[in-house]
Formats: structure tokens, C-alpha cells, sequence
């Protein structure tokens, strides 16, 4: 796998378990980066899980924003966080596929947009179903981070439907405790958009 | 194993003909292929003017073809515009937006590039060899290992009317010099080096040393792949030449018979430069691009880097021509292991994948492990060129490489079964494109191991006796009886002297078999082929009575790796490894003999 990924001048690496670590100029954002925090300048937590944010954002002195700490966030908020763009978007489980007690409920986390002044778009979808709200984001979108594993988030194939509704230029996947799903949400996404597997 | 063509027919040519089961609802029968063949080579002029129509012209032309060959223009009158044919009719497509060209460097470190991105970049080059004075008809020069900056050089040359030629970071100085002096190019690209197995290879140095060699007076462009050295007085990094105001610049509308790209390529006296026509070339090349499978949708790797035909045509111009994503890569195959070809198909869900038979057999010696562990499932087809596929090492390939994880009908992975089509394609410098081969998106009959396809529609492709007469199940050598839209508009006399009987000699011993297939058998002169590149021995013979004052004799013989190798002898006072080094720096590491014997005779 590729180290990390020079899209518009903007450094795309894989970070924690479902994360990603954006570089533009000198300056990292970390959406979601677990426990690997020491690199990050600023930190943008989807939710409080510990896989993607854990306990150590409420003693950090890193700038966080998240829906639970620090910067408290919402879906629609529009930021400027150090001269990039962060748009907030919504995430969460459709509850009819959870018997009503969805692990990500509406408003515990969120998506983010982030555009860095080389104008690339890169939208972390956060833990989500497939859910209305994450179709059509009213940008295009050049990088798409997207979990592909199922269970608590979207399956390989809703996150291939997303794929074909957002057509980014690429995707790269995240979130599958199994390997084996990756492969197969490359398999099945690839004739739509090119995968990347970072 | 001798240079003999009956033994390499022996252990090329087998009764299997295998359907993948990818391709098993796509397989024509061997009937259902002759009878599309035969309708294309009735009348060629008629077929190849159906598919330039495939491109955009901006002036049709008056006569299809006209003379006879070795000289025949192509699409009189036509007029195209190369680049719009090539990116610019992308522009509002859904193509735009996608991936252009990901590159991945050895350390592994990867850059993407849309097909936006990619046209504002050849803009910028585009316009700074502008200013530097190039203009339609002059030559640009590219020295380097496949790089973004090297591709969107070549078509900022192409965008202005200036034909490029590229040259093989395998060849040394003075070869580098002699088609400097030759082309008598404007500009030369290079990059500052690049790194092969850790190491950096000094690129630059190489350059300095030809340009000095050759008395260039013109601007050297440096990419800064390695960092940038101290730059001398004619020198330039890349990022300083592009920067700046750039107008936008206009496309050069060429006619059919405008030079577009040239090509040294080895013939047994020297190399020779061979200059391909805008029209005829872009025609051949996209349609080839799609017969042999590409899409847009499709991701697309060349291990073959572009100073080689193959790197020309199917990395530089027919892939993007279609609108796939193109993959490059700068390093080694085995760096940090083997499995890294692998890896990149693995990592950027590559869908097809273009390798040589030599590259094939390196892999094949290795743990199959190296490659049966990772997920190749997202390829359709692996495409091989440069020399013969003996059928051991297409065995290999399609059940390790070519059968992944993924079930399809008749397809078991668990037994290595196959899934996907291997198939061997014939291509020369001269031809421009492949003209033999199975094609996954034409006619596709089933696959016969060891043997190079059948003709690509649009060839004649014979194989004659000595005394001219075609014979079918008998070695001979192989010939096109037709003139071709990619003929090459500026040649050699060895060229011409190819064509004296009325036909194309290639030079290549070949043999037909009773269903169709073409199978390669080496060549007629010595001229050598080694690991797939094609090495004249009288530049070896002609530098080193140059340059060290000895005569030497060349020989080929059969190498179970390489196809081909060299042995040379001399005589004169020095030693064997001082020859070894001379040619090493002078030629190239590729003509490097395997073996050099001081003669006392």
C-alpha cells in the first residue's frame, strides 16, 4: 500500500482504524486518528468511539472538534479551521436496521468536508448508514473515505451505492474488521470510480 | 537451447487452446475470427478509413492512402488536432474529473493526477516551451524514468506540433549523445535521477555528459525527482520552468503526415530513427488501445516505460486517448521484494496490466506465493509483449496471476484454475502498434500458449520462404502485405530495404499454424533480442572501434531468462571489464554482453 497519497497538494494518509490524515502546507488535520494522535495539529472526531476518538481527546491539548468535546460541532455548521474548509454533515444509523437502538443514533456523530485552499475535496463520511442525508453532498467530490465493513456502519454494497450517487474521483475505503471486505468493495466499486486502497 | 527457429518453435507451439472463463461468452470461433480477418484485409484502405473515423478531424481527407510503399501517406489532406484527440475531447465528460495518472515512486509515496489537472499541467509545459522558442516541427527530447512530468512533456510537444522523442534511461551517454546530434532537439527533459533499489540512479550526469558529447546548445529541463543539484548555465529545474504566467495556449492542428513522435530503434548496423505521422499513428493506436481491451473505466498498468514503442503507444498516447487511468511506476520489481508489481496492481484495483514475457519468466522463478497472496481479482487481463511467451511461463501467469480469489463460472480458485485471459502481442517500432495478438474488446478466439495470437484485423500478416512464396505450418519469415495507417513517414534505408519485395519484411522468423495462430521464432539478422529490447550489435561494434580503437564481433545466443544474450569478442590490449564498462557507460547497462572474450587469435 501506498504511504501516503499527493492529491491537488494535499498528502492523504491512512490513520488509526477508520481514519485519515490530511496534509496540506504545514498543516495536519487528523479526522478520526484513534490513538494516533502525535502527529496531528488539529483533530476532527466523527464521534467519541474509542476506535476513532478515545478518551484521550477530553485531556488533550490539541484543538478537537467533535459532536461530544472541544469545539462541539453539528451537521450544517460551516468552519474555517486554519484556512481549510470544514463542512459538518450528518451520520448515523437508519434505526429500522437496528431494532430502534441504532449504535450510531442521529446527532452522536457527524461527516466532515474538508477543503484545504488547493481546492480538493475530501469527504469522511463518518459511521453512517446509508442514509438520505450523505447522497448528495451539493459539491463534487474528489476523495471519498468511506467505511465499507458493515455491522455498524454501511455494507460493501450500500457503500458502493454511495459510490455510484457521489461519483468521486477516488475512494478509499475504511472501517472493516474483516480484510476480505476491502477487497470486495474494490472489486465491486472499481467499474464506478477508482479505488484506492491507502 | 539454440537460436535455431525450429527449436523454439518445438518449445513454443502446443495443441492447447484455451477460453478463460472470463471470456467465455466472448470467444469467437476460428471460423467467426477468419471470416472478420479476411473481410479486413480484403480491402485494408477501406477498413482502416472506417475506423479513423473514430477520431475527431478537423478536416476529413481527400484520399485514404497514395504511393506505394515504403512511402505511403496516410489520410491525405487530413487535418487533426492531436492533443484535442488525445485529452482535450475529455473535457465535459465524466473522464475530466477522473484520475488521469496515478504514480507511485519506489519509496512509496503515491501522486494523483485527473485528467483536468493533467491538461493545465501540459498547458504550463506547453507554454514554457513556448518560450523557449519551440515551434511545430522541432524536436523535444526525454530523457527519464516514467514520470508525470515526462508524460505531460511528451504531450505539451504534441499540444504545439513539436515531435518528442523519448530515449530509454537503460542507454548511456553516447547513445544519448548520437540522437541528440541527430534530432537536434530544443529542449531535453530529464529528471535529477531516480531510484532503483534504493540506490539513486544519476540521470542527470548521464544528460551532462551527452550534452557536452554532443555540442546541444538547447535548454535542459531538469524534473526534481532526487532533489536538485547545483544547475548549470543551459539547465533549468521543472518547477522553475513552468512557473510564471502562462496564456493559454492553442492546439496545433497537424496534418496527417506531421511528425509526431520518433523512435531510435536497433537494426544490425546502428540504431536508426524512425519517425511516426500524426493521423496515420493516432488512428492505429486508439483502435488498438480498445481492441485490446481498454475503457474508460479501466486501470491501467505498463511495466514497459515509455523510450520503448510499447511504453510510447500504450502508455503515453492510447490509454488516455480512451480515458483510462494510467499507472506509473519509477523502481524496481523487486524493491523492497518481488510481489511489488503485484502490490501496485493489488493497491490501485488495476484492470489491466501490460508486462513483457521476460519480466513474466523473472517472476515465474520466484515464490509463487509472492503473488498467489495477493487480491488481483479487479483484472480482466494480463497483456505480454517484447518476445515470445513460452507456454510454461503463460501456464504459470494465468493460474497464479490470472485467477485471483474471486469464483466464476468454471473458474476454481482453489485449483488455480485461470480466470482471465494471458495473451501475447507482436509489436514493432516500424508497426507502431501491435498487429498480431487475441483481443479481449474484437476478435478473440481461443488463446494457443506460446504462440503470439492471431493478425490483428487491418495486418496482412504472411509468413514467406526464401524465395517469397507464403507458406502456412512452415518456418519462414514473418512479413505484412499491406501498408499500414501507422507506417513510419521518415525511415532508414534499412526500412526501405525491408519493403524491396513489395512487402513488409519484420525481419523475425515466423510460423503460422493451420488454425490461424502466429508464433515468433527470433530473428533473421543479429540483431538481438534481450529481455524484450531490441539491441543493435553494430552500435556496440561501431562505439567501442570509436571510442577504444578494437574491432569485436558480436554473437547472439539463447538465454533461458533473457530470450536473448550477447557474447563479444575482441582483441586488442585491454582488459575484458574495461570493454564491459565501456559499453556499460557508453550504451547502456542493457547491451551489457553476458559474456566478453579476449581473442588471442
Amino acid at each position: 500500500m501506498p504511504r501516503r497519497l499527493l492529491f491537488k497538494n494535499t498528502w492523504l494518509s491512512r490513520i488509526g482504524f477508520a481514519g485519515v490524515r490530511v496534509e496540506y502546507g504545514d498543516l495536519v488535520i487528523c479526522i478520526d486518528p484513534g490513538s494516533e494522535v502525535f502527529n496531528c495539529q488539529v483533530v476532527l472526531c466523527t464521534h467519541n468511539h474509542s476506535r476513532h476518538c478515545g478518551s484521550w481527546i477530553h485531556s488533550t491539548n490539541k484543538p478537537i472538534y467533535s459532536p461530544s468535546t472541544g469545539y462541539i460541532v453539528k451537521p450544517g455548521v460551516d468552519l474555517d479551521v486554519n484556512g481549510v474548509r470544514v463542512l459538518v454533515r450528518d451520520a448515523y444509523n437508519d434505526p429500522d436496521l437496528y431494532n430502534g437502538k441504532p449504535p450510531h443514533p442521529r446527532g452522536f456523530g457527524v461527516g466532515y468536508i474538508l477543503i484545504p485552499p488547493s481546492g480538493l475535496t475530501i469527504y469522511h463520511t463518518g459511521d453512517t448508514s446509508l442514509v438520505s442525508e450523505i447522497l448528495n453532498p451539493g459539491l463534487n467530490i474528489d476523495v471519498l473515505v468511506a467505511p465499507v465493513g458493515g455491522g455498524s456502519v454501511m455494507t460493501t454494497e450500500d457503500a458502493v451505492e454511495l459510490v455510484k450517487s457521489i461519483k468521486p474521483s477516488i475512494i478509499i475505503p475504511i472501517h472493516a474488521e474483516d480484510i476480505d471486505l476491502y477487497y470486495r468493495f474494490r472489486d465491486m466499486a472499481q467499474p464506478y470510480a477508482q479505488v484506492i486502497l491507502l | 537451447m539454440s537460436l535455431n527457429p525450429l527449436d523454439l518453435l518445438r518449445a513454443l507451439a502446443t495443441s492447447e487452446r484455451i477460453t478463460p472463463p472470463s471470456m467465455k461468452w466472448k470467444t469467437v470461433t476460428p471460423s467467426e475470427y477468419k471470416r472478420v480477418y479476411e473481410e479486413s484485409i480484403k480491402d485494408p484502405y477501406s477498413f482502416w478509413s472506417r475506423v479513423a473515423w473514430g477520431l475527431k478531424w478537423a478536416k476529413p481527407w481527400s484520399i485514404v492512402a497514395e504511393g506505394s510503399p515504403p512511402g505511403v501517406n496516410w489520410f491525405v489532406d487530413g487535418l487533426i488536432n492531436p492533443y484535442y484527440n488525445i485529452i482535450g475531447k475529455h473535457r465535459d465528460t465524466f473522464v475530466w474529473s477522473k484520475p488521469a495518472i496515478i504514480w507511485e515512486g519506489e519509496e512509496g509515496d503515491a501522486r494523483v493526477l485527473t485528467y483536468s489537472e493533467l491538461d493545465i499541467l501540459v498547458n504550463k509545459v506547453s507554454s514554457a516551451l513556448v518560450n523557449n522558442g519551440v515551434k511545430p516541427g522541432d524536436w523535444v527530447l526525454i530523457y527519464s524514468p516514467p514520470l508525470i512530468e515526462a508524460i505531460a512533456t511528451a504531450l505539451a510537444s504534441v499540444k504545439i506540433g513539436a515531435p518528442f522523442e523519448t530515449v530509454f534511461t537503460g542507454f548511456g551517454y553516447y547513445e544519448l549523445a548520437r540522437r541528440t546530434r541527430e534530432v537536434q532537439p530544443r529542449v531535453v527533459f530529464t529528471a535529477s535521477g531516480f531510484p532503483r533499489r534504493g540506490k539513486t540512479i544519476d540521470t542527470l550526469s548521464t544528460v551532462r555528459k551527452a550534452v557536452e558529447a554532443s555540442g546541444f546548445r538547447g535548454r535542459v529541463v531538469v524534473y526534481e525527482r532526487m532533489g536538485l543539484p547545483a544547475l548549470r548555465e543551459n539547465e533549468e529545474g521543472f518547477m522553475d520552468f513552468i512557473r510564471g504566467e502562462h496564456s493559454v495556449v492553442s492546439d496545433f492542428n497537424a496534418h496527417s503526415n506531421h511528425p509526431l513522435f520518433g523512435l531510435h530503434v536497433g537494426y544490425s548496423s546502428d540504431y536508426r530513427l524512425v519517425v511516426h505521422g500524426t493521423g496515420g499513428f493516432l488512428v492505429q493506436v486508439y483502435a488498438t488501445s480498445h481492441w485490446i481491451g481498454l475503457r474508460p473505466r479501466d486501470t491501467y498498468y505498463c511495466t514497459v516505460w515509455p523510450g520503448w514503442i510499447t511504453g510510447v503507444s500504450y502508455v503515453i498516447f492510447g490509454p488516455l486517448m480512451i480515458g483510462s487511468t494510467i499507472v506509473l511506476y519509477d523502481g524496481g520489481p523487486d524493491y523492497p521484494s518481488w510481489d511489488r508489481w503485484w502490490r501496485i496492481i493489488e493497491d490501485y484495483s488495476v484492470t489491466l496490466f501490460l508486462t513483457t514475457s521476460s519480466a513474466l519468466r523473472l517472476l515465474s522463478k520466484r515464490s509463487s506465493d509472492l503473488v498467489s497472496t495477493r487480491r488481483l481479482d479487479t483484472l480482466r487481463a494480463i497483456l505480454v509483449t517484447a518476445e515470445p511467451l513460452d507456454p510454461e511461463t503463460w501456464w504459470w501467469t494465468y493460474r497464479f496471476a490470472g485467477t485471483s480469489k474471486t469464483p466464476l463460472i468454471e473458474s476454481i480458485p482453489d485449483k488455480l484454475s485461470g480466470r482471465i485471459p494471458v495473451v501475447n502481442l507482436y509489436i514493432q517500432t516500424e508497426t507502431g502498434t501491435f498487429i498480431t495478438g487475441n483481443l479481449v474488446n474484437y476478435t478473440f478466439p481461443p488463446i494457443a500458449p506460446g504462440s503470439a495470437g492471431t493478425p490483428i484485423p487491418g495486418f496482412d500478416i504472411k509468413v514467406v520462404d526464401s524465395s517469397g512464396v507464403e507458406v502456412v505450418e512452415a518456418i519462414g519469415e514473418l512479413v505484412v502485405k499491406n501498408p499500414w495507417p501507422s507506417m513510419p513517414i521518415k525511415y532508414p534505408a534499412e526500412y526501405s530495404e525491408k519493403w524491396k519485395s513489395g512487402y513488409y519484411r519484420t525481419g523475425d522468423y515466423g510460423y503460422i499454424s493451420s488454425d490461424g495462430y502466429v508464433y515468433i521464432l527470433g530473428r533473421l539478422d543479429n540483431v538481438a533480442k534481450i529481455s524484450g529490447y531490441r539491441i543493435s550489435p553494430g552500435a556496440i561494434e561501431n562505439t567501442l572501434r570509436e571510442t577504444l580503437k578494437i574491432d569485436v564481433k558480436i554473437y547472439r545466443v539463447r538465454d533461458i531468462e533473457r530470450f536473448e544474450a550477447l557474447v563479444l569478442e575482441y582483441r586488442g590490449s585491454i582488459n575484458p571489464d574495461e570493454v564491459k564498462s565501456a559499453i556499460r557507460t557508453m550504451i547502456g547497462a542493457i547491451s551489457e554482453p553476458r559474456e566478453v572474450i579476449k581473442s588471442n587469435a
